[in-house]
């Protein structure tokens, strides 16, 4: 597993200092560091099992580190940490407006309504809020999940495995997923997968 | 926890099947059980050939005389009598299929049962059907022979007890129409001692001194005749003792369990599926994230399964009211045990949730588990051997569905041991299953 990041800002938001996870034998991760800018875009790579997902849950707050710390710092580091989990995490039987607003409360959003509204218009699902995720496209779906994740505009934004079922091309999510996907998209052209 | 019940509940409202089927189930439920316990057991149609002569159906015994009806009556009460002219209509009937069976009182029955006693006097049963059926006849013709038989020998008995009271106290038989009167063994003895005393020589008393003491022996012991003729009557008399508390009607008990069997499936397999949905939908490591905790979504999927179960056992209960007599005086205690056993069984539940990767898995677990829980907590003390039942004992105590059936018993009948005992196994219950439930979350991350 290797961390390729770019930094554009010098200000550390996360912070993750000799991170280890073991499950039994089997090492799933060992003594990763890193730190993480503001508007910096960050790939973790590597084969399938290397612990690209472990690594993630552990930096979302899922699973606790065997060894190592994960630190938020700057001015949002009371804010939670975005996450877009590899496979879609929300509820099939409810519609896609059900959803927003449950994770939109459930973050603590002060405004839910209108931080569903925003999502609904950023994914393109307006005219398909009041239907059950289970009769949506594989692909809306993954929108639906990735617009949960963004439904608190947090201020790190993990995301596992994102382009798992979207449309390259019609992929129309607003900033920052738009630039995040782009990101994801040219890092795969590059050949780097 | 609020938003996390809404989204439960605004997942069940999507899932019309599911509520379908949490409305009409209790209905069902309740009028089925409602019939049952009200209506009388079918009487099965049984072809009827009395071949006793009308002018022969009354046994003439000294001056009393018994019909025979009184016998056949008490047997045609437990059948649905369907008549016949003669015995090859009677097994045609049988062999058609237009009665399970057939009972054949031949002529000589009167006769028989007037001259030789019960065991030359017999009747025929032809039978038919499947096993059940056979089986539900045979019994049932069984033992209302059974009544028939002492009801008979009840009649009899008090003839010839009035037969040893003549003889002792004197009076008169009548035997083929003709009176004979009988001096009795108190005026014989009477006049033996009369005798003695008026000649008191050695001879008289050598001659009629052992008839005097056989006479004064036999008068002393004749009450022992009648208590033998009472004990034929009525050989082996049942004394019943409670030991403890109030005995449930089979009925009432019914209610209890059909109650009990309801909340124990709606609350396990509602609770199982809601906390395995979310593994199955990948959300439970969203919420994990910090935005609600474990326990908050365990209690939050317990409290709506066992809501829900206690609406639905309620009004199954209050259903089952309008058939069988139940004491509606005790509703607050029916509230009370309802609701301590709907927590019960969905907090088993949500551990059985937690232990599964999808509904279909924790479903076929929460069926595996309960239905054998539940049968054993019905398998009564004797049933089975001691060691056996010991260890039965132990596995219904780690579960909730005998605690929960003994405080719905007690709730609704007023059945012992009380429900205070009852809801307290319940709590430790709640707490244990609680702790595996939390336990087992850990996996889902």
């Amino acid at each position: 597993m290797s961390v390729a990041a770019s930094a554009e800002r010098a200000v550390a938001s996360l912070v993750v200092a000799g991170v280890t996870k073991s499950f039994g034998s089997r090492r799933a991760g060992h003594d990763v560091s890193f730190e993480l800018a503001r508007g910096e875009l960050l790939a973790i790579i590597g084969p399938n099992g290397a612990g690209r997902t472990t690594l993630l849950t552990m930096l979302a707050g899922i699973r606790t580190p065997d060894a190592g710390v994960v630190t938020q710092q700057g001015p949002n580091a009371d804010k939670r940490i975005g996450w877009v989990p590899q496979q879609t995490a929300i509820h099939s039987k409810l519609t896609v407006a059900q959803n927003l607003r449950l994770f939109a409360r459930l973050e603590g959003v002060e405004d839910p309504d209108a931080a569903v509204e925003r999502m609904l218009e950023q994914t393109g699902l307006q005219e398909r809020a009041n239907d059950e995720l289970s009769s949506l496209s594989g692909g809306n779906r993954q929108r639906v999940n990735i617009a949960v994740g963004l439904l608190a505009d947090p201020p790190v934004l993990l995301l596992d495995e994102l382009s798992g079922a979207l449309d390259p091309n019609a992929a129309a999510l607003a900033s920052p997923s738009e630039d995040l996907e782009q990101a994801f998209v040219n890092f795969l052209r590059a050949g780097g997968h | 926890m609020r938003w996390i019940v809404l989204k439960d509940v605004q997942i069940l409202r999507r899932s019309k099947l599911l509520v379908g089927l949490l409305i009409v189930y209790p209905i069902a439920i309740a009028t089925l059980m409602g019939f049952a316990l009200s209506s009388s057991p079918e009487k099965p149609r049984v072809a009827y050939l009395n071949q006793v002569p009308p002018n022969r159906a009354t046994i003439k015994l000294g001056e009393e005389s018994i019909n025979i009806r009184t016998y056949t009556e008490e047997l045609l009460g437990a059948i649905q009598k369907v008549p016949v002219a003669n015995r090859d209509q009677a097994v045609e009937k049988v062999k058609s299929g237009g009665a399970v069976a057939a009972l054949v009182i031949p002529p000589d029955f009167a006769t028989k049962l007037s001259q030789g006693g019960f065991s030359s006097a017999r009747i025929e049963v032809i039978y038919n059907g499947d096993a059940l059926k056979l089986s539900l006849v045979d019994s049932t013709i069984t033992a209302k022979l059974a009544a028939a038989d002492a009801e008979l020998s009840g009649q009899i008995s008090r003839l010839a007890n009035g037969y040893i009271d003549v003889l002792l106290d004197g009076g008169a038989i009548d035997v083929l129409g003709t009176r004979f009167p009988i001096l009795g063994l108190k005026n014989s003895t009477r006049r033996i001692d009369a005798v003695l005393a008026d000649d008191p020589t050695a001879a008289t008393k050598r001659r009629l001194g052992p008839v005097s003491k056989f006479a004064h022996l036999a008068l002393a012991n004749s009450g022992r005749a009648t208590a033998v003729l009472s004990t034929v009557q009525e050989p082996v008399q049942v004394e019943r003792t409670t030991l403890s508390g109030r005995r449930t009607p089979l009925d009432a008990f019914a209610v209890a369990v059909a109650v009990t069997m309801s909340l124990m499936f709606v609350c396990v397999l509602l609770a199982s599926g809601l906390v395995a949905l979310e593994r199955e939908e990948n959300t439970f490591t969203r919420l994990a994230r910090g935005l609600v905790s474990g326990t908050h979504i365990l209690v939050a999927k317990t409290l709506l399964a066992a809501a829900c179960a206690f609406a639905v056992t309620f009004a199954m209960l209050l259903g089952v009211s309008l058939f069988v007599s139940l004491d509606l005086s005790r509703i607050g205690l029916w509230l009370i045990a309802l609701c301590g056993s709907a927590i019960a069984f969905a907090t088993l539940g949500v551990a059985i949730g937690s232990l599964a990767r999808e509904v279909r898995a924790a479903s076929l677990l929460a069926f595996g588990l309960a239905l054998p829980i539940a049968f054993l907590a019905l398998v009564p003390s004797g049933g089975v051997a001691p060691l056996l039942y010991d260890i039965i004992q132990v596995i219904s105590a780690v579960f909730p569905f005998k605690a929960a059936l003994e405080a719905i018993d007690a709730a609704v009948n007023g059945s012992s041991p009380g429900i205070l005992q009852a809801l307290a196994h319940l709590a430790v219950l709640v707490v244990a299953f609680g702790a595996a439930a939390r336990y087992g979350l850990r996996r889902f991350a």
